[in-house]
Formats: C-alpha cells, sequence, structure tokens
C-alpha cells in the first residue's frame, strides 16, 4: 500500500513539474506578445 | 555536499530571478500593474503563484523539523491548509473578487468606514513586517547552515538585495512570473531530498516500518499536533486563504471569477500529495541521526540534507530551497507596501496623487517594507523561539479576529457597525496576545489551540457587543456587499449550485468533511481508526471539489 502510494506520488510529482513547465512557458511567450494588453484595448 | 558547482548553480539562479525583475519593470505602467498584475493572470500561473507562496523553506526545514521531534501529525499544518484553499475558493473568496478590491483593509473600509480601514491598515502592515522577518531569519540561518563559508548576516544581505530588487522592479508581475519559475524548482527540490533521504531508510514502507506508532499516528489524542491542533489549524488556515494580504493579493491579480475559483481548488488538490515528500523525510530524520530529537527543530532538516544529498543534486536542491523563500518574502514585500501605499499614505493625501506618485511611492514602501523585514529577521534570530512556534503566534493573534470581523461578519453578516468591527478586532487581538502571555507563563504546549479559540471567542462575542451600543451599518453599503456575494443568475459560478449535478457534488464536499471530522474526533478519543477517517474523509471533499468545478 506505502510503496504504491510512493510510487504513485512520484509520477503525480513528475507530471506536475511537466504541466506546469508548459503551461509556464506558453503564459510567458503570451505576456511577453503583449496579449492581455491587446486584448483589454 | 557542497562543490564550487552547487555555488554556481545557486548564484545562476539568483542571477536569474534579478533578471526577471528587470524584464518586467517595463511592463509596469500603473499600480494595478503593480499591485494585482493587471488583474489578467490566468489560472497556470494563479495555481504557481498561490502554490510558491504557500511553499517555502518553512514546509522543507521548519515543519519537517517538527516532523522529526514530534511525529508526522503536524502534516495536518499543510493538508488543512490544502483543503482551506478549496473551501476559500468555493466559498468565499467569489465575493471578494467581484468587488475588485485590492486589500482587506480597503474592505473593512467599504463595509465598515474609514477608520476600520485605517486601524486595519496599520494592523496588516505590522504583520506583514514580522513575518517578512520570520521568512528571512529563517532563509539567511539555512543559508549558512548548508553554505557555512557564507555567514548569516551575508546570506541575509545576499537575499534581502535580491528579492527587494526584483519586487521594487517588477511588483506584482515580475513576483508572480518568479513565482513559477519558482515553484517548478520548489517541486524539483522536493523530488531531490525527499528521494536521497528515503533510499537511506528503505524509502516510504521502511519509515513507517522503523518508526514507533506514536510517530506515525496521524491524528494523536494528546501532544503540540494532537486533535486539537488540526482543528486550531485548519480554522487558521481559512483565516490565511482569505485574509492574508500576500495571499488575497495573488488570488485578486486572477483573470475573473471563474480562474479563481478553479485555481484555488487545483492548488489545493496539486499540493496534497507533494506534501507529504517534506513530512515523511522528517521522519526519516531521527533514524538517521540519533541526536536529532535533540537538535534545534530549525536545524535538523537542514543537516539530514546536507549529509545525505551529493554535489551538484545539492546545488538544484539548494536552488530550490532558496526559490522558495525569495517566492514567500516577495509576496509579502509587495503585500506590505501595497497595504502601506494604499491604504495609508494615498488615504492621508488631501489631494489625489497622479498615477506616476503612486507607483513611485509604492517602490518606495517596497524598499521600505524590505528595511523592516531586515530588522525583523535579526528580531527572530535573537527571539529563542522556533520559527513554527513564532509563526504560528502570529497568524493566530491577527489572522482570527479579522477573519471574524471581515468574513462572519462583514461579507456574510449584515447587522455589524463600524464601531462593533473595531472593538472586535482589537478586542479579539488583545485577547489572543493575553492567550499567548499565559501560554508562555505555563509552558503549555498546545498553545495554537489556546491563542486561536481565545482570539475567535473574544472577537465573536465583542463586535455584537459594542455594535449595539452605535448606530447601525449604512444598509446599501451592506446590501452591494451582499449582492457581490450572492453573484447573479448570469455567472458561471455560484456558492449554492444551481443544476442538481452542482447540488450532488456540494453533497459530496459536506460528506468528505464531515468523515473528516469524525476521524478527528474519534482521534481525540485514542481511536486506532482516526487517521483512516481523517484522511479519507479529505479525499472524498477533495474528490466533491474537483467534481463542483464541471457543473453550474
Amino acid at each position: 500500500m506505502l510503496r504504491f502510494y510512493e510510487i504513485f506520488s512520484y509520477l503525480f510529482l513528475i507530471t506536475t513539474i511537466v504541466l506546469i513547465s508548459i503551461g509556464a512557458v506558453r503564459a510567458f511567450h503570451d505576456f511577453i506578445l503583449g496579449k492581455h494588453h491587446e486584448e483589454q484595448k | 555536499m557542497l562543490g564550487s558547482i552547487d555555488l554556481i548553480i545557486i548564484f545562476v539562479m539568483l542571477a536569474l530571478m534579478l533578471g526577471l525583475g528587470n524584464l518586467f519593470s517595463r511592463s509596469v505602467a500603473h499600480t494595478d500593474d503593480f499591485y494585482l498584475a493587471n488583474r489578467a493572470m490566468p489560472v497556470t500561473l494563479v495555481i504557481c503563484s498561490l502554490a510558491a507562496t504557500n511553499m517555502s523553506m518553512y514546509n522543507f526545514i521548519s515543519e519537517a523539523g517538527q516532523a522529526a521531534h514530534q511525529g508526522v501529525s503536524i502534516i495536518w499544518h499543510e493538508w488543512t491548509g490544502n483543503m482551506a484553499f478549496a473551501f476559500c475558493g468555493l466559498f468565499i473568496m467569489p465575493g471578494f473578487r467581484r468587488l475588485n478590491l485590492t486589500t482587506i483593509p480597503e474592505f473593512m473600509g467599504m463595509r465598515y468606514g474609514g477608520k476600520a480601514h485605517s486601524i486595519t491598515a496599520v494592523m496588516y502592515a505590522l504583520k506583514s513586517a514580522g513575518k517578512l522577518g520570520l521568512g528571512m531569519y529563517l532563509g539567511a540561518l539555512t543559508g549558512y547552515v548548508l553554505v557555512p563559508q557564507i555567514n548569516f548576516y551575508w546570506w541575509l544581505l545576499i537575499f534581502t538585495t535580491v528579492v527587494g530588487i526584483y519586487t521594487f522592479q517588477g511588483g506584482m508581475i515580475s513576483v508572480i512570473f518568479a513565482d513559477v519559475a519558482q515553484f517548478i524548482l520548489i517541486l524539483i527540490a522536493t523530488l531531490i531530498g525527499y528521494t536521497f533521504v528515503a533510499a537511506q531508510v528503505g524509502w516510504m514502507p521502511g519509515i513507517f516500518e522503523k518508526s514507533s506508532a506514536d510517530f506515525v499516528n496521524f491524528v494523536p489524542p494528546a501532544g503540540k499536533f494532537d486533535y486539537k491542533f488540526i482543528i486550531a489549524i485548519l480554522f487558521l488556515g481559512i483565516n490565511a486563504f482569505c485574509c492574508d494580504q500576500g495571499m488575497i493579493q495573488r488570488s485578486f491579480g486572477s483573470k475573473n471569477v471563474k480562474t479563481l475559483v478553479v485555481a484555488m481548488v487545483l492548488v489545493g488538490i496539486i499540493l496534497t500529495p507533494v506534501n507529504p515528500f517534506h513530512f515523511f523525510a522528517g521522519l526519516a530524520a531521527p533514524l538517521l541521526n540519533a541526536n536529532a530529537a535533540s537538535m534545534n527543530p530549525d536545524a535538523v532538516m537542514t543537516q539530514l540534507y546536507k549529509s545525505s544529498i551529493p554535489t551538484v543534486f545539492m546545488g538544484i536542491f539548494i536552488s530550490g530551497l532558496i526559490a522558495s523563500q525569495l517566492s514567500g518574502v516577495s509576496a509579502e514585500i509587495n503585500a506590505g507596501a501595497t497595504v502601506v501605499a494604499k491604504d495609508i499614505w494615498q488615504r492621508l493625501r488631501r489631494t489625489e496623487p497622479s498615477g506616476t506618485e503612486k507607483l513611485r511611492f509604492s517602490r518606495y514602501m517596497t524598499i521600505a517594507m524590505t528595511m523592516l523585514m531586515v530588522f525583523f529577521a535579526l528580531v527572530s534570530k535573537f527571539s529563542g523561539r522556533s520559527v513554527v512556534d513564532n509563526f504560528l503566534s502570529l497568524v493566530g493573534i491577527f489572522d482570527t479576529p479579522i477573519f471574524v470581523v471581515a468574513i462572519i461578519y462583514g461579507l456574510k453578516g449584515s447587522r455589524i457597525n463600524e464601531q462593533g468591527a473595531i472593538a472586535g478586532y482589537l478586542g479579539g487581538a488583545a485577547v489572543g496576545l493575553a492567550a499567548i502571555t499565559v501560554c508562555q507563563i505555563y509552558q503549555i504546549p498546545d498553545f495554537l489551540w489556546w491563542i486561536t479559540v481565545s482570539a475567535f471567542l473574544g472577537s465573536l462575542i465583542i463586535t455584537p457587543l459594542v455594535s449595539r451600543f452605535f448606530a447601525p451599518p449604512d444598509k446599501e453599503q451592506v446590501a452591494k456587499i451582499r449582492l457581490s456575494d450572492k453573484g447573479t443568475e448570469e455567472e458561471w459560478y455560484r456558492i449554492i449550485p444551481r443544476s442538481l449535478p452542482g447540488k450532488i457534488t456540494l453533497g459530496v464536499i459536506i460528506a468528505g468533511g464531515a468523515i473528516f471530522f469524525l476521524g478527528i474526533v474519534i482521534g481525540g478519543m485514542g481511536s486506532m481508526h482516526a487517521s483512516l477517517f481523517a484522511v479519507g474523509g479529505m479525499v472524498i471533499y477533495f474528490a466533491g471539489c474537483a467534481t463542483r468545478l464541471l457543473f453550474k
């Protein structure tokens, strides 16, 4: 049970790191392009 | 072990943080950019920002150090915090977000009046300074223990310079983007730290087999982190996530109510499987170091990580550790500066300052808060108490009465007037302060419970009592706030769901919460099944919160 939980936690953590990194790069890219300012205009 | 390559990694990370502030300084055109990242942040950024602010060296070092001393039950400090994240996101923050506020003192002004606004602002600035000092003290202490070639005061200077400059330049925009980078680093550091420690004691099964039964009891009937602590810290978590300026400023930076609700629920769910990595590493400390029980709880984990993690990984780990601390500190600096600039300075001026003046003053206040942080870091160093004890006392005294006055009586109630609110806020804090003094004199271990209960009951009773002697509040203002809390028919989200599946998910949330509380109560009676009920209830609660997002 504990072994299963540990493997699940590792997989969860690694997946979170990958997904957050992708999301962050996209948000950073959008921000630098000034999209949010354009949308407001 | 720490090598030259590790030092290079650490200083490259610090240089990148500085560069980030410079990059975003050009995007800061007016004060809403500086305070709230222009209220334009999408879900991913709000999640990262809230999560990075919530995770700091306090988790890696202080809380895990307490786990090494007292056992695993301090994990509820974080798990109840995660439950509180979802609770505040679903039931409290939507009403606040619709009012387009920047600070809690501003809400107090809107709901009660000018005096309540001013008094809350001064109290908030004081609390921010205290929290900043604690955070920076822990950062510099950990830096010194890990890299003794650089002493405590130099670490204090390095961290202060980096975090001060990037917050000064880029305001909330650079704070939020730095948070994202820092959150990723924190997760990587979590992986590294746990892996090298757990590998030495047979991983998770080994930790649980070798630790005593009391140490791995999630809901102990007695001790510093017993069932009463769990109830108190759950309540303080709810207080923090809807009243702590550093937290709500990130929430208010969200694009709209939907972004805010989704982000707050997901933060709670994402962090819950991550937290055990820190606490279980703490449980491994006494198995690997026979002296762990007699060491300073704020130093146990630093020593353990230092002796367990090989070079290069150590550099990345320390970078993650530093990143976690800087994110919390930068949030608090920005929060303190916002309160002083917006709620004190702007209101004291007879004429409305121009946009450039506001922005300039906000930046000056960032410097002022940074200086106060250094002062309180030195006070913390000489206080002789652990960071966890100091932090819990601070939030118990400051956050509990403001929650009662702003949320229970202010956002959700309609009868209390300004005089009652001020008396309840200050009275509750005074009662909490008296409780901590008594606890210190008599060395009471479960001090958090007594501080929280005293401050809560103090403000809960004083507020309506004083309110009765003065005129009722402005009906129009109260009606506006009640309407904002309720939301309109057209909106995506309402606290009470409109659809049947939505109502079922609300039922699941309530059932999960009830099972969790049952676990805590039977834990107090010494039941063997308490851990199962408490943890199971929490999982059901989160399942309800996640599915609640799918239905109207």
